[in-house]
């Protein structure tokens, strides 16, 4: 099984002939046949025309296809003893919206041909091919820009990349690898905020900062074990050199958490759920999407938004942006397993559930009335759903859709469904509890 | 332009421009192609284009968004089929009616094609190409069967559609990569032009390559139409014929026949012969012309080929066409090869050639002489020549034709078997001998013939009384009385694959033509062991009654028998075909025969050295002549004068005009004229000839030798061409040292263009650069200044902002901060240029753009 993946692998990367270039070819030699049977040899002038007129036709065939080999290969090779000569430095840098510009310094183009690149992650396994078009005719330096076309917000580790070079009637590509460490990101997008989840306990508070609370003289009163997210500073390292024991010192101040709210996205997920990958894969995306919308909500309210994290072990409260934005986009589904739950221990807190979390996470979180839930149904993505007609007439972009369109009927689907309903119906009596509605509908 | 906002209208509009239009021109002549092939009274008008158009905008419309293919393309489908079937339910009179519904369903098919074709542009260039290299072959399928046109129109209207379906595919695949790229107008509109030029120059260099076959091609038309053919429209012809037409339109007999389903025959005269060959009585006796013999049986196409590797090869086989007139070609050899001895004489033959091939030779058999003779004038005959051949006395065409049920040609042919039966058995001469002419292939399906054989002569010893019995088998009846074979020129093609044709026509299908009977006959011989092999020529039919003697060749009599050996007799032919009785032969009408040439009294061959046009004589070099019959020869040739006011200039393929003469041709002089009956040459030398004859001679004809004044007059054409050469070579040279020129003053812009390409990077330094060369080519250089004294002097100068580039240049170049390179781009380079040219004339701005020594000068700074 892995040999065929090997060779499907190959092929879909490196197989240098297009389907294109085998049915012109074919059609070729069959015209050339048929035509070869209407044209017997009873030596009229009929025959001498339309045999002429055919040489003429290959000939000309001939000349267009040996001039656009001739015109990929020279390039191609002048590239292949370039790129063994010296390593070829491509260079890819992200710019605006989910584009990425990419660069390569002396690098020659097919003449009238052109270049698309795949781009290999280490991970993941599908591959990216983007169209890359040059800016000039015979270019030294090739720059442009390459069109993401990655529907899922995710980190893509790019360890390769493949230069495709195709002549101009794309009958051919030869590819040509180039080793390549790079970051390409498919960042959440935000069209606009509408602030939606208030937490409760800020409601009312007056807003001063805590740095200027640190510097109140305060009692304290009691000690506290060194837990994940804590404040490494508050850390009384006389205990620690005494017992080994990390403790933290705790302020007594009345309302300590007026200021900053916690904002904390849960990943945990099932191990039973048996909808398919690409469903699961899609709706983590979506719940990336959703976290980081809340995320910018929260922050858009003035308040200082701290990030508490399961996603890595080093979890802190931060408040740096791009860092957050990096952690969400770069999220897997953790499985309860793999750590122990994280409860917010300072309130007010915002924690942000996905449909498919166990029970045993949102029981634990249901009990404390001072947390904000916020639950991302699945079934809010169920709005999806295409009409019958234009599911009949019209293609998707988005290879998910069909994904989406096949797991509609499946059982898992409807499994999913009646559980989402049980816990719907049983959020009723919880206040804290938002569920994000069809009115939210933000792709 | 650029593709910011509605980039996909935009595509669109191009699309609709690019493809669309051209495929509606390509459409629009394929089908006014097949309409006039089809000789349809109607033409594909431009309003149906349009529609053809509209559709085709409508599919690509439809389908640059995100339209399912198989649902939408199904719809409209069943939506036209519904339509075309409706039609037929609204009665509009019985005529019109059908008129309508035709109409309807040729504009759906036409719809439908249109909407795929519309697809392929859009998504599928594999569909595109299909459908494009159909329209091609059907295009020159169609064009190719259209008659009174000339090559090079039919040329002209062939290669743009070979331009368009190229132009297509690049175009079709372009545009959907730009439409996930990034390109800009103007360099799609160079990527366009640079296709258009490439596909042109491959076209000019094939057509350039091709132009002598168009020529050829030309000529040939140009020819069939000055005898009278034409090329008929729908000329094609399903069926094998046993003769085949050359370039020139001789007919001549095939080197090879297949076994093919139908036989095609002409009613065009072919020769006509006089044969010196008479019973006792003076009844003619026709004898069978052989042009080649099978020996061989290609198994894997069912063809029958001549042996060049034959043992005892006795076909004569010269090529008048390249003998010069008079001069007799000999080979005795054939005689002996022949192993005829018994029964044999010499016969004379004359044959007068008239849609045959020059170079051919026909003769009955075994011929070992031939001499091409002049023709008489005012004939249709375009050559001929006098035969001599060894001719067996069993070999009379009343002893070959099969009798069938005619009991006094049978009675006739008694003799020859009589005489015949005294033969026990056949050796040949050698055993490699016997064993080729008896060599039969290995494979069951010709096992079943020998067994045929066998049971057909059961009982039978005697070798010819064997042969007989094969041949009654093929006339004799079958049980219902109905003759068990039958003639046929379309016996058609067996229907199993395996079956070889003759066991199909054996047990089978029993109808075929003269092949067939001969190639069955061959192998139920050879399967007997008796050593045979297939002639194929003309039989002859004595139709004359009024010029007995004469014979006269049509198409229709070519033919194909067997020839089987006995010793001491030789080769004896034998005739199995059965006769036609289904189609009776219509009379065809004996022509008079060629007049009695008068006497020659003089024939020279030799070469034209001069020719002088006003008097219309020519100096002719010969070293060779026959004199009243005498011949006369000389190490060193004279030159004779020679008068050509009265005489005919031949070719083998007709007359030539006077004019057509160039020095230089070789040939053969013939002179009928009555004032050299009573001149008798002086001496026995040649000269003692030349210094009798009046000069110039009267000549009535000169035939010259085709091959070989064509050589010539490639020579001819070779000298000229060497002149031409030398024009085309200095017109190279100085086209080239032109364009190096224009290239040198185009330096400066084109490495300002490199430059400007290079400063995309937005490298620091490669901007800088461009400013620096645009100043350096107005002049302007720093003079052991620093970066920034330089920019200084030149913003005083100029009012530019070259500062601002030249700080961020040099922060670049002492402290390589990132962040520098990012100000770069709030200054343009459009601004300083401006700003620059202000302050220059023309002359300068001019010079700055071409003077290709400033551009050494900053290379050469560059360097160091």
């Amino acid at each position: 099984m892995t040999l065929v993946k090997f060779i499907y692998k190959w092929f879909v990367n490196y197989w240098p002939v297009r389907f294109q270039a085998i049915v012109f070819l074919t059609v070729f030699v069959f015209i050339q046949q048929a035509l070869g049977y209407f044209i017997n040899d009873d030596a009229s002038s009929y025959q001498a025309i339309a045999t002429l007129l055919l040489k003429i036709v290959y000939a000309v065939t001939g000349g267009v296809l040996s001039f656009s080999v001739v015109s990929l290969l020279l390039p191609y090779f002048s590239n292949l003893f370039q790129a063994i000569k010296k390593p070829i430095h491509p260079e890819l840098r992200p710019v605006s919206g989910n584009r990425t510009a990419f660069s390569i310094p002396k690098f020659l183009l097919p003449f009238l041909g052109s270049i698309s690149v795949r781009l290999m992650p280490s991970e993941k396994s599908s591959s990216v091919l983007t169209v890359f078009q040059s800016e000039a005719l015979i270019p030294f330096f090739m720059r442009g820009v390459l069109h993401w076309k990655q529907e899922l917000v995710d980190l893509y580790r790019i360890q390769a990349i493949i230069i495709y070079h195709s002549d101009f009637l794309s009958l051919f590509r030869l590819p040509l690898k180039i080793d390549l460490q790079a970051n390409l990101a498919r960042w959440p997008q935000v069209d606009e905020l509408e602030p939606r989840f208030v937490p409760v306990a800020v409601a009312k508070s007056e807003k001063f900062r805590i740095d200027e609370l640190k510097k109140i003289e305060g009692e304290y009163l009691s000690y506290k074990t060194f837990e994940e997210g804590d404040d490494i500073r508050r850390i009384v390292w006389t205990i620690y050199a005494r017992n080994r024991e990390l403790v933290i010192r705790q302020p007594e101040i009345m309302n300590p958490y007026a200021s900053h709210i916690n904002f904390v996205p849960l990943f945990y997920s099932e191990n039973l759920i048996t909808a398919p990958q690409g469903v699961i894969r899609y709706y983590l995306s979506e719940y990336k999407q959703q976290v980081w919308k809340i995320y910018l909500e929260l922050c858009a309210e003035g308040s200082e938004v701290r990030f508490q994290s399961s996603l890595t072990l080093d979890s802190h409260y931060g408040t740096d942006q791009k860092n957050i934005r990096d952690q969400i986009t770069g999220a897997e589904w953790q499985s309860l397993n793999q750590t122990t739950i994280l409860l917010p221990r300072k309130f007010p807190s915002v924690v942000v559930i996905p449909a498919i979390a166990p029970d045993e996470v949102v029981n634990a979180l249901l009990i404390h009335p001072e947390i904000t839930l916020v639950y991302i149904p699945m079934d809010f993505f169920a709005l999806r759903k295409r009409p019958v007609l234009e599911k009949l007439f019209m293609n998707d972009n988005q290879s998910i859709r069909t994904i989406m369109d096949i797991w509609h009927v499946q059982p898992s689907y409807h499994q999913i469904q009646l559980r989402e309903r049980q816990r719907l119906s049983m959020f009723k009596a919880y206040p804290q509890v938002k569920v994000l509605g069809n009115e939210v509908g933000n792709g | 332009m650029k593709w910011v906002t509605d980039r996909k209208w935009r595509l669109y509009a191009l699309r609709l421009i690019l493809l669309v239009l051209p495929l509606t021109v390509l459409l629009y002549t394929v089908i006014n192609g097949i309409l006039l092939l089809g000789g349809m009274d109607q033409q594909f008008t431009k309003i149906n284009a349009i529609f053809l158009f509209i559709t085709l905008a409508l599919s690509s419309l439809v389908y640059s968004f995100r339209f399912r293919f198989s649902s939408t393309t199904g719809l409209l489908f069943l939506l036209l089929y519904v339509i075309v079937q409706s039609a037929d339910l609204f009665s509009f009179g019985e005529f019109d009616g059908f008129y309508i519904s035709s109409k309807l369903l040729i504009g759906s098919w036409l719809i439908a094609w249109c909407w795929l074709l519309g697809f392929g542009i859009l998504r599928s260039l594999v569909i595109l190409t299909v459908q494009l290299a159909l329209l091609l072959a059907i295009h020159i399928y169609s064009l190719a069967q259209l008659p009174f046109v000339d090559a090079s129109s039919l040329l002209l209207s062939a290669t743009p559609n070979i331009i368009v379906s190229f132009w297509l595919i690049y175009a079709s695949s372009y545009l959907n990569k730009v439409e996930q790229g990034n390109e800009s107008g103007k360099q799609l509109l160079t990527k366009i032009v640079l296709f258009l030029l490439l596909i042109l120059a491959i076209l000019g260099v094939v057509i350039n390559w091709f132009s002598a076959d168009i020529k050829g091609v030309e000529k040939e038309w140009a020819q069939d139409k000055g005898t009278g053919k034409g090329n008929s429209g729908g000329g094609r012809k399903d069926g094998e014929s046993m003769t085949k037409k050359n370039r020139d339109g001789g007919i001549e007999n095939k080197d090879q026949t297949k076994l093919t389903g139908s036989l095609q025959r002409d009613k065009q005269l072919v020769f006509v012969a006089k044969l010196d060959n008479y019973f006792e009585e003076g009844v003619p006796n026709p004898l069978y012309f052989t042009s080649h013999y099978y020996t061989l049986f290609d198994e894997q196409t069912q063809t029958f080929e001549p042996d060049p590797k034959m043992p005892a090869n006795d076909l004569f086989k010269p090529d008048p066409s390249q003998t010069p007139l008079y001069k007799a070609i000999t080979d005795n050899s054939v005689i002996k090869k022949s192993g005829g001895v018994l029964n044999r004489k010499i016969v004379n033959a004359e044959i007068y050639k008239v849609a045959m091939a020059a170079s051919s030779f026909v003769a009955p058999s075994t011929a070992f002489y031939c001499q091409p003779v002049s023709v008489p004038p005012n004939t249709n005959f375009k050559s001929a020549y006098k035969a001599k051949m060894w001719v067996s006395e069993l070999n009379s065409a009343y002893f070959i034709y099969n009798p069938a049920n005619n009991p006094e040609l049978k009675a006739f042919q008694e003799q020859r078997f009589d005489l015949l039966r005294s033969v026990d058995k056949i050796t040949m001469t050698s055993e490699k001998e016997m064993a080729y002419f008896t060599a039969m292939p290995k494979s069951p399906d010709y096992d079943v013939i020998g067994r045929l054989s066998d049971s057909i002569t059961q009982g039978l010893d005697k070798p010819i009384d064997k042969i007989i019995a094969i041949r009654n088998y093929f006339t004799s009846k079958d049980k219902y009385g109905q003759p068990l074979f039958k003639y046929s020129d379309n016996p058609g093609v067996p229907g199993l694959p395996s079956a070889t044709k003759l066991k199909y026509f054996l047990f089978e299908n029993r109808k075929g033509y003269c092949a067939y009977f001969a190639g069955a006959t061959l192998f139920m011989l050879r399967s007997l062991g008796i050593p045979s092999r297939i002639a194929v020529g003309y039989l002859a039919v004595d139709r004359s009654s009024k010029n007995p003697g004469w014979y006269w060749f049509y198409p229709d009599q070519a033919h194909a028998w067997v020839q089987a050996y006995f010793p001491g007799y030789g080769w004896l032919d034998f005739d199995t075909t059965v006769p036609d009785q289904n189609t009776q032969q219509a009379e065809q009408p004996d022509g008079t025969p060629p007049e009695e040439i008068s006497q020659i009294y003089l024939v020279a061959h030799g070469r034209i050295v001069t020719i002088d046009t006003l008097s219309k004589t020519v100096s002719f070099k010969t070293n060779q002549l026959v004199y009243h019959e005498k011949e006369y020869k000389a190490k060193d040739s004279v030159t004779l004068q020679l008068n050509l006011t009265q005489a005919r200039i031949l070719l083998d393929t007709g007359t030539l005009a006077f004019n057509k003469l160039k020095p230089g041709m070789s040939g053969t002089a013939v002179s009928r004229d009555i004032s050299l009956k009573d001149t008798k040459p002086i001496s026995d030398e040649l000269t003692g000839v030349i210094d009798v004859l009046k000069q110039p001679v009267p000549i009535d004809e000169l035939k010259l030798l085709v091959e070989q004044a064509k050589e010539k007059e490639s020579k001819n054409k070779g000298t000229s061409q060497t002149a031409r050469n030398w024009w085309k070579i200095i017109w190279i040279i100085a086209i080239s040292f032109c364009s190096l020129i224009v290239l040198l003053l185009m330096m400066p812009i084109f490495y300002s263009a490199y430059l400007e390409q290079r400063a995309r990077t937005n490298e620091v330094a490669s901007v800088y650069k461009r400013y620096l060369f645009r100043l350096h080519m107005f002049n302007i250089r720093p003079n052991n200044e620093s970066i920034m004294q330089f920019a200084k002097s030149v913003d005083g100068q100029f009012n530019t902002h070259f500062r601002e580039i030249s700080q961020a240049y040099a922060n670049n170049l002492f402290n390589s901060s990132v962040e520098q390179e990012k100000q770069e781009s709030q200054f343009t380079y459009k601004v300083f240029n401006n700003s620059l040219l202000k302050s220059f004339k023309f002359k300068h701005r001019l010079r700055a753009r071409m003077d290709f020594i400033r551009w050494i000068t900053f290379i050469k700074q560059l360097k160091k």
